[in-house]
């Protein structure tokens, strides 16, 4: 049995069929060769029977283990995933849809480096792997699996997978994470990111990540230690896994004075710790006469949403977001920033001098820059963020001063200007970016970015959480993010300085 | 004068230097008419039936003054005590104690939490700490022997640490050394064994007037004096201490095997040790092989292990041997052995290291070995075996120890409390 493949392609795309039904199109040709075509869409083949499966044909036979096309599947209520390889140097590979059931999701996909296939087929100039992504659009898919690959040819076929995992939506969406942000290409990895991302996985991620959000919830707020009745700087602290720096940056503010103006809010994305952070939390509120809240989530919940939970816990006017490892360096660098008051900060937000731990400067304020290489082997604008004299020696009689952003590892703002700006944009995944992000809202609001040198605080960078292999592929996601976001007016505002 | 001798573990359950200068410090001071207490930690798997459900203190066999902490929440990482009851009740102890001076030996056990603690509930209490070793500074067991490649460690820094412990990173190392010092913030000195200790934790930065030289106290278990010596030949080498890696029997084994060759007479080894629950199992094996094996594969070399001993035990152990053999592989800050030893007359072969190179003299009251040199070993205890005269000349010039009177005398002269202007100048400087 064949089927005409204008009615293959209106099964796959129900919402083609709407739009016909609506007038928007004439006819599902119509609809692939005006959008459908642009959109990744696949035109269905009409030359091999569509439920005959049958097994792609590599140039040279492959040995046990790597006879798959497809090697694994995933599927969870939000997000669906493949991967495998396949030797297409003489077809390629140009569409992939993978059919569960009666359902067919058209997937977003990339190439990969396989060092396995390379050696095997002794060729190293041609990506044989590949990665797809989809959103099912629908609860958990039921049935069998498959994985429909369109060449270029025209011709189809389909592979049954070697696994097919279903998972909660959450971990599909980390380990699809951990392979994107390891895999291998000829190139660059990060401008194949931009690429990719761009040409559709990036929302096709975000709208998993959205799913993954609306899952989050707190496992309990514990507060320990006298409450003052409004302290005059609450410090918001997100926290994910290496439960000692809790206890350890209460005893390393109490060195320098008194604690009873302050509260710690801890947010702890790691819900496994929950015992041993109120424990610490216990003891340190009681030994250093500290007044800390530990509120403990359900799920790794990123920074930027852990931060805005925790601020709305705080009960103070002036908020402070800081990294577990981070802790003023002296008596008075806890003093200034109690004396940064509601009329001192304004709309601004006012970022510390940071020092590594072996006292040269971490951080005095952060800039952006295009970074040129990248964006055009992206094709587009890529941004990063620079620290200034990261780095450097530190120096005398440094002034205040307006920069782009300050980092995320010491913020101090009014609430009002928290709130204003409704806190850190929480489509970033886990965590990076963020800072820079909520510093050009607040510039684009009419606040400013601003550089305390009184603030001087330790930051011993590089031991504040875990890092997970899905954070591989968070940073290549919030970069790419990033730059969606802000490449604009940032062109926009450098082309203006160079004029 | 009300004092709170606080100790790491107590001598009677667990056997180690730092607990028994602390337990003889207290007899001494209570000797001397002192309102002395001593409070010994004590971890479950020392003895799990002496923890009581809900108890954090117990009294020590019904002894007046003597009680255990019962510690059974220590962090070795962070060299913290993570329970809270613990801490809650130690405040509660302190103050109905309400001591003038708070000694604490060591911190291993029971936590640094406790020095807050200590301070934040007598705020006027003189509190003191004595340095037993440098687990301030050197997260390897205190030895400042670097796991890296074995060799002697002769400062700490974030950077040096981390490549000892490669999976934490240096800052780790920072935040360590941060916390040790916010903890060692509170005292109003440091009592130092050995001179050698002070030059290193003044090296560290602890400030050098604080830190008072101070030798560990041990009473004579000699007394009467020792018998006078027999004829016979000073062929007998003896082991004392724990059996741990860092305290060298691995260099006594490899140098016996030399000498077995080079000497052919009858030499007598004996070791008296415990403890080797906490060497590593390389150590442990080769120890067990080398009981099992060395007679056979040395027909001259007679080997007899006498298992642990008490300081009771001590008149009976000594007198089976000539020499005391303290070849530690680590800086040893004081050598609680090397007491033993002059005590009993019993001249000692040390390695040239740390407190042991400090009280030693050289072919005048003992010798003195590169540490780690088992080729060096040999050589000297060959020395020993052929040398005509010099047990006799080495144990004539032997010091003895101290009498405690005498170093109570010298911790009281500390404890108590400066004149008013040098209060102020220290208070000022803290």
């Amino acid at each position: 049995m064949k089927l005409d493949p204008s009615e293959l392609y209106l099964r796959q795309y129900p919402d083609v069929r709407s739009a016909i039904d609506a007038g928007g199109v004439e006819s599902a040709e119509q609809h692939y060769l005006f959008y459908g075509r642009a959109e990744g869409r696949i035109w269905p083949e009409t030359n091999v029977d569509p439920i005959r499966i049958v097994e792609p044909k590599p140039l040279v036979d492959p040995p046990p283990g790597l006879a798959q096309a497809c090697e694994d599947v995933g599927l969870a209520n939000n997000l669906v995933s493949a991967g495998g390889w396949i030797d297409d140097r003489c077809d390629p590979l140009v569409g992939l849809t993978l059919v569960v059931g009666d359902t067919m999701v058209a997937m977003q996909f990339g190439r990969c480096g396989r060092a396995d296939v390379d050696e095997h087929l002794d060729a190293t100039s041609h990506e044989f792997g590949y990665w797809a992504i989809g959103s099912p659009g629908r609860s958990m898919l039921s049935g069998a699996a498959r994985l429909r690959m369109l060449l270029s040819s025209g011709s189809t076929i389909e592979a049954r997978p070697g696994t097919v995992g279903r998972l909660a939506t959450k971990d599909l969406f980390d380990a699809v994470l951990a392979d994107f942000g390891k895999r291998s290409v000829i190139g660059s990895l990060a401008a194949r990111s931009a690429i990719d991302l761009g040409a559709g996985a990036g929302a096709v991620l975000a709208e998993a990540y959205d799913a993954v959000r609306a899952t989050r919830r707190s496992h309990s707020t514990c507060h320990y230690g006298r409450r003052a009745a409004t302290p005059l700087v609450s410090f918001v602290c997100v926290l994910f896994g290496l439960p000692f720096l809790m206890f350890q940056m209460v005893a390393r503010f109490a060195r320098h004075g008194d604690l009873g103006p302050v509260e710690f809010v801890f947010v702890s994305n790691s819900p496994e710790l929950e015992e041993p952070l109120n424990r610490d939390a216990e003891i340190a509120a009681w030994l250093f006469g500290a007044d800390v809240s530990i509120v403990t989530m359900n799920q790794n919940t990123g920074f930027g949403h852990a931060n805005n939970f925790g601020v709305g816990r705080a009960r103070a006017g002036r908020v402070c977001v800081i990294n577990p490892d981070v802790s003023p360096v002296d008596a008075a660098a806890l003093q200034a920033t109690l004396a940064m008051d509601d009329a001192t900060l304004g709309r601004d937000i006012a970022g510390g001098r940071l020092y590594y731990a072996d006292g040269t400067v971490m951080h005095e304020g952060m800039y952006f820059e295009r970074d040129a290489k990248l964006s055009a082997m992206a094709g587009d604008g890529v941004w990063t963020v620079e620290h200034w004299r990261k780095g450097f020696p530190d120096r005398p009689h440094v002034m205040p001063a307006q920069v782009d952003a300050v980092s995320g590892a010491l913020m101090l703002m009014t609430r009002a200007t928290y709130d204003r700006l409704g806190g850190f944009n929480e489509g970033f995944v886990y965590g990076h970016y963020e800072d820079a992000d909520l510093c050009l809202r607040n510039a684009r609001d009419g606040g400013a970015s601003r550089y305390e040198p009184s603030l001087r605080y330790w930051h011993y960078e590089g031991m504040g959480s875990v890092k997970r292999p899905e954070h591989l592929g968070s940073a290549q996601y919030n970069r790419w993010l990033f730059s969606t976001l802000w490449s604009a007016e940032l062109e926009a505002r450098a082309a203006r300085l160079a004029a | 004068m009300r004092i709170l001798e606080i100790s790491v573990c107590h001598p009677e359950l667990v056997r180690g230097g730092a607990q028994q200068a602390a337990y003889e410090l207290f007899r001494g001071l209570r000797d001397a008419g002192h309102r002395a207490t001593l409070l010994s930690s004590v971890e479950p798997d020392v003895d799990r039936a002496l923890f009581k459900p809900g108890a954090v203190f117990v009294g020590m066999d019904g002894r007046p003054d003597e009680f255990l902490f019962l510690s059974d929440s220590f962090d070795h990482e962070w060299l913290r005590n993570l329970n809270f009851r613990a801490l809650k009740w130690f405040e509660t102890f302190l103050v109905e104690q309400n001591p003038d001076v708070v000694h604490f030996h060591h911190f291993l056990t029971f936590g640094l939490e406790l020095f807050l603690v200590a301070r934040r509930a007598l705020p006027n209490a003189r509190l003191f700490l004595t340095l037993h070793e440098f687990l301030a500074i050197c997260r390897a067991d205190g030895h400042m022997v670097r796991p890296l490649d074995g060799t002697l460690c002769t400062h700490s820094s974030p950077i040096r640490c981390h490549q000892c412990f490669p999976e934490v990173p240096p800052e780790t190392f920072r935040m360590r050394e941060d916390w040790v010092r916010q903890a060692f913030g509170v005292f109003d000195g440091f009592i130092c064994p050995s001179a050698f200790v002070k030059d290193r934790y003044v090296g560290w930065g602890l400030p050098a007037d604080r830190l008072h030289v101070i030798a560990n106290a041990q009473r004579n278990y000699a007394t009467p004096e020792p018998g006078p010596a027999v004829a016979h030949t000073r062929n007998r080498f003896g082991f004392f201490g724990q059996l741990i890696d860092v305290k060298g029997l691995r260099v006594v084994f490899d140098a016996m095997r030399l000498l077995a060759k080079r000497h052919a007479g009858d030499i007598v080894l004996e070791i008296n040790g415990s403890n080797i629950r906490y060497a590593t199992p390389a150590f442990r094996e080769e120890f067990t092989t080398f009981l099992a094996t060395a007679e056979a594969v040395m027909p001259n070399l007679r080997v007899r292990f006498n298992g642990g001993y008490a300081m009771g035990d001590l008149p009976a152990r000594m007198d089976r041997v000539d020499w005391v053999l303290v070849p530690s592989t680590w800086w040893e800050i004081f050598g609680l052995v090397l007491s033993e030893a002059f005590m009993f007359g019993r001249p000692p072969i040390a390695s040239d290291i740390g407190g042991l190179a400090e009280r030693v003299r050289h072919d005048v009251d003992g010798l003195l070995v590169p540490p780690g040199d088992a080729d060096a070993l040999a050589e000297t205890m060959r020395r020993c075996l052929t040398e005509d005269g010099l047990w006799e000349r080495l144990r004539t010039a032997s010091p003895g120890v101290a009498p405690v009177p005498a170093i109570v005398a010298e911790h009281l002269a500390v404890f108590a409390p400066p004149t008013v202007a040098k209060r102020t100048v220290a208070r000022a400087a803290r």
